[in-house]
């Protein structure tokens, strides 16, 4: 720090966590070295690569390829949301990429998804930082209240719901293995219990790269960003399942943060602690 | 709070779900209980129990979103 020309978080809350806490007597000392670089993704490979023909729809509407090289352009396309032909192939793209991720699950794993069905998906390094146990716990809850509704009522009550899980634990995590372990237990019992169908299905998905990643995230519906506010510096998978028109569910933290403001929180289910409350609550939790 | 019941933080939906783990509907009982253990037993460094209660309420929106 003290060689350094300049220090930078990598979005806006890490900046500001970098000042208040991790970094607190640097930033006394050098206040103005601090700055903010929130990370980023490239459109080529997130939607222009991976989506080519959601680009050519935006392109047609925009009735311009310049959005490419000037990504805010895009918010243009807001005059159309309300549009039925848009919506309509809009839709058809999406399916179209739920279908090839269906048939690469299903050349995977063996398990069929049905393509109606809401595509849920949380793909990214295994920890517990980023609380993928919270998501397995709550497939659990769901898979509890499934079986405690009477049969005839399940089919109004639950929206089908397939949810995808991908990632990788360093070799060494033992509680980051056991909760890929968890995963694959719950799959197995939910998947194989008839009395759930297609009301839910769980899929652990094998090896996940950047080359599955542009599968798997061009179909994805709602995708999952729960980290304990403060955890995760920025997070880039969001921008990117956001790019290829994918809702978000997640906690304040990260880049959520500014995609929230970017793209309106009512667009975003944001849940959770925020940052400034975590000290108290930990607090209370462990004295609790 | 001080020595108040973990339950009380714990709430009672989670505690069905660690139910469900403890009794071993999804097998492999020991090492899914070491795994829970490190949220349920005043140690739950990521607020993973805290935070649930809200999570199962915005899920709740989504599905309303959807259906």
């Amino acid at each position: 720090m003290v060689g350094s020309h300049a220090v930078n978080g990598v979005a806006a809350i890490h900046s500001q966590i970098l000042k208040d806490d991790l970094f607190r007597d640097f930033y006394e000392m050098f206040p103005k070295k601090f700055q903010n670089k929130t990370n980023g993704v490239t459109p080529r490979r997130w939607l222009m690569g991976c989506n080519k023909e959601l680009a050519k729809l935006y392109t047609e509407y925009l009735q311009t390829n310049e959005w490419e090289a000037n990504l805010e352009m895009i918010s243009k396309l807001k005059e159309f949301a309300t549009d039925s032909t848009f919506q309509k192939r809009w839709y058809e793209i999406k399916l179209a990429n739920k279908r090839k991720l269906a048939n690469w699950v299903f050349k995977e794993t063996k398990i069929q998804l049905n393509e109606n069905s809401l595509f849920d998906v949380m793909v990214k390094r295994i920890h517990e930082y980023k609380r993928q146990l919270m998501n397995a716990l709550y497939i659990i809850h769901r898979y509890l209240s499934i079986k405690q509704t009477a049969p005839e009522k399940r089919k109004e009550k639950f929206v089908p719901r397939s949810v995808l899980f991908g990632g990788k634990a360093a070799p060494g995590y033992i509680n980051a293995k056991r909760i890929i372990k968890l995963i694959g237990a719950i799959s197995k019992v939910i998947n194989n219990d008839p009395d759930v169908g297609d009301l839910l299905k769980v899929v652990f998905m094998p090896n996940y790269n950047v080359s599955n990643a542009e599968t798997i995230i061009p179909a994805s519906e709602l995708s999952q960003h729960i980290s304990t506010a403060g955890t995760e510096a920025s997070g880039t998978s969001n921008m990117k399942f956001c790019l290829n028109g994918c809702l978000i569910i997640g906690t304040m933290d990260g880049a959520n943060v500014e995609i929230a403001q970017e793209a309106g929180e009512e667009n975003m289910f944001i849940f959770g602690a925020r940052v400034d409350e975590i000290g108290k609550l930990k607090e209370k939790v462990f004295h609790y | 709070m001080r020595n108040s019941e973990p339950k009380d933080y714990i709430g009672e939906s989670l505690l069905k779900v660690f139910h469900a783990i403890t009794e071993g509907t999804f097998g492999f009982k020991d090492e899914f209980i070491a795994l829970i253990d490190t949220v349920r037993n005043r140690n739950d460094l990521y607020l993973l129990c805290h935070d649930f209660y809200s999570y199962v309420a915005a899920q709740e929106k989504v599905i309303k979103l959807v259906s």
